[in-house]
């Protein structure tokens, strides 16, 4: 098991680095859902950017 | 970072006279409008993130009576109450192996907490949440307070309690810590009440209807701000009740959680137990309404929503963090008037009720004193947010 895996995450601009130890397959490119500095799981890319331009669209209401 | 839960606290004459909470969040459930509940559901982890699954049962459960139809039977009902158990141990595991230890200078067992939270991520059968089950388990009686586990009998003494916590276990020794930081609860009777334990037609009953912004944001039950998580799910545990009598509140609130996490390993093998309410609860709130309560490790989880049309019109959340920082709630009320003899122990002590209380995001906790001394720090949640 890779323990102590690092990554890079973006959202709105703002990049910081991420703990990917609670995940087993993640790579670069991927969609994840973040909380406080641990990735908790890999999400389909089609949701996630579903999801992400309809929270844009909320924020923009 | 300037979305973080930020506290406050404002010192005078070495007391806390004064806190400030901001960027207390509430889910944007704006973006649940114009969904079906299949498409509110879908949305759900990804919108509430921490505790997605949680918050995705809720949705479901509180379509389904809005609509009219049973809550899932045998099986599924299986099913369900074995992912939310998941969930809350993952919660009660973040808390108890990360962010406790650290808090007093004790080390987290970090690859302990990620084994144990990718098994949970991962069940797929009874027969493996069973497993899982009886890990967590032995978790807390050999590793968290194993010095509780080797005795024959209670701690009759707050001094025993201390030794016994002392002799064994990552939690034990955080917590004999947290006893001696100080109990700081001169009068029971200026704590908020717990949140008692209701069902789903009780909460439908109490609310009447969905409920607005401000009332999610600030939530009451008979009038008053109440404390839900934890403590308010085992008052009436011997060790907790001992503790608590005592006016240690946080350490109750730390023994508590074990308890709870306990609580989630046994549902995990054996769920639904007849003795105990159900994880996940819904009831009708009115013509196509619908209202779930659903059990997360930082408290009880509410939502409504009203349909039209088979789509949803109305869409409301009480999160557990609007209890237990309710201007008039439990961190509210423990805050104010606490011994701030210096930045340290101030900090110290302010960080141990936020986290006790636990705000289930990243927080930082910041004191000003009067004469201009100020200090700030991040929780040990703002520090692995920053790993």
């Amino acid at each position: 098991m890779a323990e102590d895996r690092k990554a890079v995450v973006e959202l709105d601009g703002v990049r910081r680095t991420i703990a990917l130890d609670l995940l087993d397959e993640v790579s670069e490119g991927d969609y994840v859902i973040v909380h406080v500095g641990y990735a908790l799981a890999r999400l389909d890319p089609d949701e996630a950017e579903a999801t992400l331009r309809l929270m844009a669209a909320g924020r923009g209401a | 970072m300037s979305g973080m839960l930020r506290f406050i606290a404002h010192c005078r004459d070495e007391s806390v006279v004064g806190m400030d909470v901001l960027n207390l969040h509430s889910p944007n459930t704006k973006v649940l409008l114009g969904k079906t509940p299949e498409e509110a559901r879908r949305l759900a982890p990804i919108l509430f993130g921490f505790s997605g699954r949680t918050h995705e049962e809720a949705v479901t459960a509180a379509c389904l009576a809005a609509q009219g139809l049973p809550p899932p039977q045998g099986e599924a009902a299986i099913r369900v109450e074995r992912a939310v158990a998941a969930e809350m141990a993952q919660g009660h595991l973040w808390r108890l192996l990360l962010d406790w230890p650290p808090l007093f200078g004790h080390a987290g067992p970090r690859h302990r907490f990620s084994h144990l939270h990718r098994r949970l991520s991962q069940l797929r059968s009874g027969p493996e949440a069973y497993l899982v089950g009886g890990e967590l388990l032995d978790l807390v009686a050999n590793e968290l307070l194993s010095g509780f586990f080797r005795a024959m009998r209670e701690p009759s003494t707050l001094s025993e309690f201390v030794a016994m916590a002392r002799r064994g276990g990552t939690i034990g020794t955080t917590l004999a810590d947290v006893v001696e930081l100080g109990a700081f609860i001169p009068d029971a009777s200026i704590c908020a009440p717990l949140l008692p334990a209701l069902s789903a037609a009780e909460w439908a009953e109490g609310l009447g209807g969905v409920p607005d912004g401000a009332f999610c944001a600030a939530p009451t039950w008979d009038g008053q701000a109440c404390e839900t998580g934890p403590l308010a799910r085992h008052p009436a545990s011997p060790l907790v009740g001992k503790v608590m009598a005592q006016g240690h509140r946080v350490a109750a609130r730390l023994f508590a959680r074990v308890v709870d996490l306990g609580d989630c390993a046994s549902r995990l093998r054996h769920p639904l137990p007849v003795d105990l309410p159900p994880l996940v609860d819904a009831a009708p709130l009115g013509p196509s309404a619908g209202v779930a309560r659903v059990a997360a490790a930082n408290g009880v989880v509410i939502h409504t929503v009203r349909l039209e049309e088979g789509r949803i019109a109305e869409y409301s959340v009480i999160r557990p963090s609007a209890w237990n920082y309710h201007p008039d709630g439990p961190f509210m009320r423990e805050a104010i008037g606490r011994p701030a003899p210096e930045r340290a122990f101030t900090l110290l002590s302010l960080r141990a009720l936020v986290l006790a209380l636990d705000p289930a995001e990243a927080y930082e906790v910041e004191v000003e004193f009067g004469d201009g001394e100020s200090g700030q720090e991040e929780s040990s949640r703002g520090s692995a947010e920053d790993a």
